[in-house]
């Protein structure tokens, strides 16, 4: 299989992650941001979230050392990547304890010509949903793939 | 910064800049780790070096990580972040210095929701990353 529209419909398997207070912690840190809400439950509760939340961008770290359906594609390159677009649409905001189910589906690959050569285009959506399965977060993450390095 | 309200907004309304410290190098190792990102684009030289590249560059993610962070400050807790989108434009070195600016593109009064277009600037003025933000304010004081 190549790294071409064939990949379209291409699915993880479903797989869970729990969000920790601690990793919330070290992921702001990581990015330098010292916003309360991330980190002081005592302030956390005065506020409308009523407890802490995760920043925004946490949601990268429910894609990481899982399952992709990119990733696992045969042929495939690590090297040949390079992230071009990130979408994240919030049902709820992410908070420490929960449990999500989680799964990505490839529901897009283009090609365009750049100056360095021909490039795919592979458009990842992840959804998380919590035990209710409601949907928390949903991903959209547009990988460059480099045919031509 | 001081948090904004929904009734201070106004459409094309500049939001007050943040600068953020030079990336170095500490900081993507520390990013690898708290993202689980550990693709060694953005850890380890002769790798960056076999994909194209001089030496190693920043996660994309760490740039929109700083807009996330841009946003959460602007809006404080008197807003639920609903959506983040950004393209990623340009490599981020270590030694770059990115301020985050943006500005008021879209008001919704009845559903108290705005849209903000946010971009992450070098210290030569190229936009490295930029895209939008949409927010939801709890309610008006």
């Amino acid at each position: 299989m190549a790294i071409d529209r064939s990949l379209i419909g291409r699915k993880s398997e479903v797989y869970t992650r729990e969000v920790e207070k601690g990793h919330i912690r070290r992921f702001a840190d990581a990015v330098g941001d010292d916003h309360p809400i991330y980190l002081d439950e005592n302030y956390a509760v005065t506020t409308p979230y009523r407890g802490i939340i995760a920043p925004p961008t946490f949601a990268t770290t429910l894609t990481m050392d899982a399952p992709n359906p990119l990733y696992d594609a045969p042929g495939f390159e690590l090297r040949r990547i390079l992230h071009g677009e990130q979408e994240y649409v919030y049902h709820r905001p992410m908070r420490p304890g929960d449990k999500y189910w989680i799964q990505s589906e490839i529901t897009d690959v283009y090609e365009r010509q750049g100056s360095s050569g021909r490039m795919t285009f592979i458009v990842i959506e992840t959804v998380a949903r919590d035990i209710n399965d409601q949907p928390v977060v949903t991903a959209r993450s547009t990988i460059v793939y480099r045919q031509d390095l | 910064m001081d948090a904004l309200t929904f009734s201070r907004l106004q459409v094309g309304m500049e939001l007050e800049p943040l600068e953020k410290p030079p990336v170095d190098r500490v900081q993507l190792v520390k990013y690898a780790g708290a993202s689980g990102d550990f693709n060694p684009l953005h850890t380890v030289d002769s790798f960056a070096q076999s994909a194209g590249l001089d030496g190693v560059i920043a996660h994309g993610m760490l740039s929109m990580g700083f807009l996330g962070q841009y946003v959460r400050a602007l809006v404080g807790v008197n807003a639920d972040i609903k959506q983040l989108k950004v393209r990623f434009q340009r490599m981020v070195k270590p030694g770059d210095v990115l301020t985050c600016r943006g500005k008021v593109t879209a008001l919704n009064e009845e559903e108290k929701t705005a849209t903000f277009e946010i971009a992450a600037v070098n210290q030569n003025g190229e936009t490295v990353t930029s895209g939008s933000a949409h927010v939801k304010f709890f309610h008006e004081d």
